[in-house]
This record gives structure tokens, sequence and C-alpha cells, in this order.
């Protein structure tokens, strides 16, 4: 009874600021909606210049392949020399051909076509020279005969076929805009109450620590199921991604997440004494965790202590939790092993969340 | 129309409360190093050893020597499985990310001059991954065709020979670490200047600032400024630990790097100030700073994601974020040191966010006072 009392204080003082219940109500969406299209990282427009003779007809080839292709696009202005090509911006990458034509120099064994990258953007410099290597090695005259027949490797991308960057980008999101709003709405609202003084007469009240909790994060758990369900409709809905796995396994596994979350904000209020505390401490904490969650970012790539703390991340548990149920299916053993880990932390969370609370009072 | 009197009096007493509360204190010194150690070592676009599991029915010397090419790259570490069967559920429990599968009769064909074909699989879920997975099977493609003729020709490595300029390694460091101090930057004064003034009405201590004579110009700038300097003091954090711990170099001209980096922070500390000056409520700020101030900071600044490779639409509107000019200019400045002459178009229009920004708070600072 007074639980419920409580609850309804909650949330009418949430929903009561129309810019508070902006930010949790049309925000998340309206970011996953801008982020989800705008984002990807599909490499196009690489801005490419050819210094060769006209006549040069292995360059020109590599040139105009490269740009039929949809990475690559010409230049505006032809600048008099290919590093200034570079130093001006004009270009991203320039193809030079050695003296004398190509087709001649590569007869000699001696010569060979130089590609220059602006190396600035690594992500871009990458692309262009493993597309441009492919090309030219298609492209190349076959000297003697090879004793083999070519080799082909037929490539078949699972999942995600047309390779749709939304596709790898929405979970991540996702999880991201539920953590800003779960996390960061609890330990908030503590946070003011203890800035304001009232949390002294919550505690007097004779109100036990359980409902304390319970009541503050109750509210912001319906708010974060609320944005799951609507996130999930939206990603469904403008960009089509796929839900392969059940919907019970992700509704499971995103209640689990919202409860982890929530221990995190109620653990971390115990350390702050203000709203400015806490929109700092949370920031900080979940910048790391984004960071090592593996939403924008392969966790793969990481060194070894890096990928540690990513085990015990419930972030990167929820990404790749999502990821899988939504674009793989969900595997049975995996989720159960990730989301065990997932409760785990949460557990481990709540305990000293209680703990801290008590001292606290 | 500033009287410097009351805007130093203000900066004072924004000092104090900046030293009152050794969290924030501390908080703006040690963020910047930690996000740059942390961002430093995490980030690695080069894919490298990917799992790989490979399912080899043909079980030939051809078979083999493909194999042994592909685990000698540092690409990719392959394991055997059973079946393709096997090699699926370890991709869908993401313990491999890409299968090779070889049929029987590889070899046969191969050498029997038709054409020997091999199958892969790639996890496309991570698509940039996937993308570069594929490109570095191309490589190994033709080395082991090349290994197979056992022919004395040197290797031929193909006809094209890439120079990397400004960053010959292809370092992730290089790339990531000089944009950060704008991310850093853009979320350091968020942080702090977006509390500052829904706190004096939460407070109540606002009233009283208003029954003083002071200026709403004298108020922002007063307010402004102490924080400048703490940024200022973490961005040279930042550039020390760039230059020493990574040995990335500065070819660039520091002063332009340092007028942009304080035309930067005047930008984002005023969008703070505004974003507080308009909601009241500390909570809903926070929300709106976050969502307004470090998530486009974050992903519309060409920090990660390439602002070239977005559709057109959203290109135009990175260009309304000052976090996507100051990051070009301090990457140029650090790896490609263009003059300013070169850079004129964003330092032109950072120099017009900033004067907007200060412009916009004064502005609704005043409709404030009057209301």
């Amino acid at each position: 009874m007074i639980l419920k009392g409580f609850i309804r204080k909650e949330i009418i003082q949430t929903l009561r600021d129309p810019h508070l219940g902006m930010a949790v109500i049309i925000m998340p969406v309206l970011q996953l909606l801008l982020f989800g299209y705008a984002l990807t990282n599909e490499v196009k427009n690489i801005r490419l210049d050819v210094y060769a003779e006209p006549r040069d007809v292995l360059v020109q080839n590599i040139y105009d392949h490269a740009l039929a292709s949809r990475w690559f696009a010409p230049v505006k202005k032809h600048k008099a020399n290919p590093i200034d090509a570079i130093q001006s911006g004009e270009a991203d990458a320039v193809l030079v051909a050695p003296p004398g034509g190509l087709t001649r120099a590569a007869g000699r064994n001696e010569e060979k076509i130089q590609l220059l990258v602006n190396a600035s953007d690594v992500l871009r410099a990458q692309a262009a020279d493993i597309y441009l290597k492919s090309i030219a090695q298609s492209l190349e005259p076959k000297g003697e005969k090879t004793p083999h027949a070519p080799l082909s490797v037929s490539v078949r991308m699972l999942y995600n076929p047309s390779m749709t960057s939304s596709t790898f980008t929405l979970p991540g999101i996702m999880s991201m805009l539920l953590t800003f709003l779960v996390m960061v709405l609890t330990c908030t609202s503590i946070a003011k109450e203890k800035e304001r003084g009232t949390f002294e007469m919550i505690i007097s009240a004779p109100i036990r620590r359980t409902d304390i909790i319970l009541g503050k994060t109750i509210p912001f758990a319906l708010v974060g199921v609320w944005n799951v369900f609507i996130a999930l409709m939206a990603s469904r809905f403008f960009f089509s991604l796929p839900l392969r796995g059940s919907l019970v396994a992700f509704g499971f596994v995103s209640l689990c997440y919202v409860y982890t979350a929530l221990m995190a904000g109620v653990l971390m209020s115990t350390f702050v004494k203000n709203q400015q505390q806490s929109m700092m401490c949370n920031f900080m904490i979940l910048f790391i965790a984004m960071m090592l969650s593996g939403c924008f970012f392969s966790v793969d790539n990481m060194p070894l202590p890096l990928r540690l703390i990513s085990y015990v991340n419930p972030l990167a548990h929820y990404t790749f939790l999502v990821r899988n149920i939504l674009l793989k299916g969900g595997d049975f053993m995996y989720l159960i092993q990730y989301s065990s880990a997932l409760l785990g932390v949460g557990i481990v969370l709540a305990f000293f969340a209680f703990r801290r609370f008590r001292i606290s009072l | 129309m500033v009287n410097q009197r009351r805007t130093v009096a203000i900066f004072n007493k924004e000092i104090r409360h900046i030293l009152r509360d050794p969290f924030t204190l501390i908080f703006s010194l040690v963020m910047p190093v930690v996000m740059v150690l942390l961002f430093g070592t995490a980030i690695e676009f080069n894919v490298r050893e990917v799992p790989t599991v490979y399912v080899d029915q043909d079980h030939s010397q051809t078979s083999r020597t493909f194999l042994n090419t592909l685990g000698s790259s540092q690409y990719f570490k392959i394991t055997p499985v059973a079946s393709a069967h096997e090699g699926i559920r370890w991709i869908e429990r993401e313990r491999a990310r890409a299968m090779i599968i070889i049929p029987p009769q590889f070899e046969h064909f191969l050498l029997g001059a038709q054409e020997g074909k091999l199958q892969v699989l790639v996890d496309g879920t991570d698509n940039s991954s996937g993308n570069a997975l594929v490109g570095y099977l191309g490589a190994i493609q033709a080395k082991t065709l090349q290994n197979l003729s056992k022919s004395d020709h040197p290797a031929s490595e193909g006809a094209l020979k890439t120079r990397f300029l400004y960053n010959p390694e292809l370092s992730s460091r290089w790339f990531t670490v000089p944009a950060l101090t704008a991310v850093v930057m853009a979320i350091l004064s968020i942080l702090l200047t977006a509390l500052t003034i829904s706190r004096e009405w939460e407070n109540g201590s606002m009233e009283l600032l208003l029954s003083t004579p002071v200026r709403p110009m004298e108020v922002v700038l007063g307010k402004m400024l102490p924080y400048a300097l703490l940024g200022l003091i973490s961005v040279f954090v930042v550039y020390i630990i760039a230059r020493t711990l990574y040995g990335i170099p500065f070819i660039g001209q520091l002063w332009i790097f340092w007028v942009a980096t304080l035309m930067f922070l005047l930008t984002y500390l005023g969008q703070g100030l505004l974003i507080s000056t308009l909601i009241r409520n500390q909570q809903a700020a926070i929300q709106f700073a976050l969502m307004i101030g470090m998530m486009p900071s974050m992903l519309f600044s060409g920090f990660i994601f390439p602002i070239e490779h977005m559709p057109t639409f959203f290109q135009g509107i990175t260009a309304c974020f000052p976090a996507r000019w100051y990051v070009t200019i301090v990457r140029d400045q650090f790896l490609k040191g263009s003059s300013a002459l070169e850079l004129f178009l964003p330092l032109f229009m950072l120099f017009v966010f900033t004067c907007m920004a200060i412009r916009l708070c004064t502005k609704t600072f005043k409709g404030n006072l009057e209301s």
C-alpha cells in the first residue's frame, strides 16, 4: 500500500516536468532514428585522382573500375601535382603511374603504380588500400601461364547479407539509450532528494529500506521497459531490423538488464551528494562501459586486459545478447551463459547497493 | 556593456564553487586522462587474429598449403571443426567470426584445370570487420596460388604499391587520440556548465543574483571563463599524453590548435549554459545535456564514424555541430599541418558558433531575467 503511493509519487514527479517527460518518452526514439540512419561504416565517396598519361591503359583501367564501384568518386579539381592534391584535401587517394607508362615499366619488372593515401583517416585509408589493390590484382596482365586454374572463393555473409550498417549499430544504440535512461534517472532522482534534503524525510517515514529502493526503481524500470518496446518497434518498422530469436528471450534479457542497470544506479547514488556529482559519476561509468561494450567497436580487437573488463560489463553482456537474439536467433547455451553473467553482476550490485544504502541511512 | 569588476566578481564566485567542490575539480582533471588512456588502447581498427574455423573435407597437399598460408598470416587464427554444422554453431555462440569450407576433391579440381572452389561464411553482424575479412581473403588467395606454383619468380605483390601519407603505419591511435580532445572538451564543458544555472534556480540563489545589478553578459562571461580555464588545462594534459606517451607527431602550428580549442570550449560552455537557462529542472537538464551534447559530439563529429560515409542529408546536419569542425582542425594540425588559410572554413564556422552561443546565452538569460 505504502509502496504503491511511493511509486505514484515518483511517476508523477517524473512526468510532471514537461522537459523531463519529453527527455524520457520522445528523445530516445528520435535518437534511435537519427543515429540509425546516419551512422554507417559503409565506405564511400573516397575521392580518387589519377596522374598518368592518358594512353597508360592499365592505370586508366584501374581508375575507371574504381569509379564504377560505389566506393570511389572523382575529384572536383585536378591539382598540378599528386602531393598537393592530398595536402589540399582535394583528394583522399591518388594513383601515380611510373614515368613512361606502366605497361612498359611492368614489362621491365621494375616499376609499380604508386598509390598515395591520406592516412589521417585510418578507416578510409585502409578501405582505399584494400579495394584498389583488389581491383589492380584482377586487372593485372597475366605474364606467364599459371600452372593452376583459378582459385575461387565464394563468400557468404551470414545474418546480414546486404551488410547494412544499421543492423550492426542499432542493437548497440538501443542498449546505450536504455542505460542512459534507467541508470542515470535512478541515480539522479535519489541524488535530487539528497540535495534537497527530502531524503531525510523519506528515511524518517515508516517505510522499510526495501520499499524505498523498490519505490525508487520500479517507476524507472517501467520507463525502461517502455523504451525497450518502443526501440524494438521503431527499429523493426524503420530499419527492418530482423528479430530472429524469440520475443520472450528478448524480453527476459531486457528485464535482466533493466534490473542490473537499476541496481548500478542505486549503488552509485549512495556515493554522491548532489545532482551534479551524480551526473559526472554516471557519465564516467557510462562512458567506460560503453567503450568496452562492443556497441560501436568490436571487443575482439581490444587488448586482453580490456577484453577481460568486458566480461564483467553488463552493458557488454546486454549488447552481445541483443545482437545474438535479434540477428542470430539466440543460441540457447549462449543465452544461458550470458544472461546468468548479467544477472550475476546484477545480484552483486544489488548486494552492495542494499548494504551501502543502510550505511548511508 | 561589460563591467569588468562585476564580471570578475562572478568569476571569483564561480572559481570558489569549483575549489570548494573537490569532486568537480578532480573529475575535470582525471576524466580526460582516463579517457585518453582508455581510448588510446581500446580502439583498434586493424582487424587481427580473427577467430576462424575451418572444415577440411579434402585433406590434400593443396588444402594444407592453403590452410598454412591462412594460419601464418596475422589476420586469421584458425581452428579445425568436424563439420559445417558445428562451425555454424561456433559462429552462433560468437566463438568464431568466419568459417572456411574446403570441399572434397578441391585439389583434384584445382589441378585438373577446373576451378577450385572454396566456400567462406562470414559473420555479417559486425559489418566493418566483415568487410575487412573479405579484403584479407583476397590477398591470401593470391598468396596461396603463388605458394602452390612454387615458381622461382619473386612473389609479385600486385602492381600497386601504397604509401600512407601522414600516418605511415596506419596507427589507430594517431587517428583517435587527437580527435579525442574534442570529445573530452565537449563532454567536460557541457557537464560542468549544464547545471550551474539550473542549480541556482533550484537552490533559490538565482533570485539573489537577479536582485543585484549584474548584466546578463557579465553573468555569462563570469560563469564561462573559469570553466574555460579548467578546460584548457585538461586539453593541455591530453596534448602532453598524446605527444609523449603515444608519440603522436604534431606537424601543424600550435596557435591554430589553441585558438580553435578556445573557440570550441566557449561554444560548448555556451551550449551548456543555454541548456541550463532554458531548462530549470536539473534532472531534465542532465538528460538533455547527455543527449544533445554528448552523443552528437561523439557520433556526429567524424570522431569514430567518418562523415563522408553518412548519407548526404546527415552530412549537412553534422555541419551544425561545432565538434565536427573542431575535429577536422585538430586532426589536421596533428597529422597533416595545413595552414590557417587552408583551414579557413572550419575556423570560420567555429568562430560563428562561438559568437552565436554567447549571444544566445545572454539573450535567453535576459529573457529569463524579465520573466
